[in-house]
């Protein structure tokens, strides 16, 4: 099972904004869930611990999550797929 | 100390809307027919109490089968004899004079610590649905609403489900709007739109 580099710089990215706007994994994931999230809460709890890897849509959606629950507060936003760099079009070819 | 199960939130959630979930009046009711059990099981008992303690030992739920377990219980924690530790719940009898329970009583009193910890779990589990009861609501009716929004984007541009998402997603970006906003005006276009109740071909 393959990670990308631009999905670990995603999942780094999005727990540093959940970090600083103290929102904790069950928050987040009940968010997202309101957004149209598709995967439960376990996978995005083994996702933020970098133990599984999310489709694209997901973890924007994820990291949109956090983005608006965080709107308020200063502090680092969670990036979106295309806003990293290059590195990521060798998709994981497993199954 | 009984282990929180990170259960699926919203699975809890329905857990306890179908009823499989003890309540916390349901739990004080079985808790005060246990120590009743408890009492009429042990000769020589003057009174029996079962409490359910919360993470700081201090009594949330219990039952009793007489007013001087009561004072008897409440003596117990101001000396704080209670025992220390993980516990979650404390089964006690009471006798008149010292040394009226013999080893066998103990035995008997680990009979009941089991249905007596199979209530705990419950009442433990129960708590989560509370801390989300207000979030819930709030989730399902955004994600109904953007999942409409979805809908009217697959027909209208002949997309599959997680295209019209992304292209929700990148209007919320490109407007500084949150997913629901841009969600609710595609919505709201639909409303009023120019096709309403004419010529749409069902008549």
């Amino acid at each position: 099972m393959g990670f990308d580099s631009s999905e670990s710089e995603q999942r780094r990215r999005l727990q540093a904004a959940l970090a600083a706007a103290h929102v904790s994994a069950g928050d987040l994931w009940l968010y997202y869930f309101g957004i149209g999230g598709s995967v439960g809460e376990y996978e995005v709890e083994a996702y933020l611990q970098g133990l599984l890897s999310l489709p694209e849509l997901q973890r924007d959606l994820l990291a949109m999550a956090a983005n608006e629950l965080s709107s308020n507060q200063p502090g680092p936003r969670a990036p979106y797929a295309d806003e990293l760099g290059p590195g990521e079009p060798r998709r994981p070819e497993d199954s | 100390m009984i282990k929180k199960y990170p259960l699926d939130e919203l699975s809890t959630a329905l857990g306890r809307i179908m009823g499989l979930l003890l309540t916390e009046e349901k739990v004080g009711h079985a808790v005060q027919h246990l120590s009743r059990a408890v009492k009429d099981s042990i000769p020589g008992t003057l009174g029996a109490g079962v409490s359910i303690l919360d993470s700081q030992a201090r009594p949330v739920s219990s039952g009793s089968t007489d007013a001087i377990v009561k004072r008897a219980d409440a003596l117990q924690y101001e000396l704080g004899q209670m025992a220390n530790g993980q516990a979650i719940g404390a089964m006690k009898i009471y006798a008149a004079s010292p040394g009226a329970f013999e080893d066998a009583t103990t035995a008997l009193m680990e009979l009941f610590a089991s249905p007596a910890a199979t209530l705990l779990s419950h009442i433990q589990t129960a708590e989560i649905p509370e801390r989300i009861s207000e979030s819930l609501p709030s989730a399902l009716y955004s994600r109904d609403l953007i999942n409409r929004a979805c809908g009217i984007l697959m027909e209208r541009l002949k997309i599959t489900e997680d295209v019209a998402l992304q292209q929700l997603m990148r209007e919320a970006r490109a407007t500084r709007s949150t997913l629901r906003e841009v969600s609710a005006t595609v919505l709201a276009g639909v409303a009023s739109g120019p096709h309403k109740g004419s010529s749409d071909g069902l008549r």
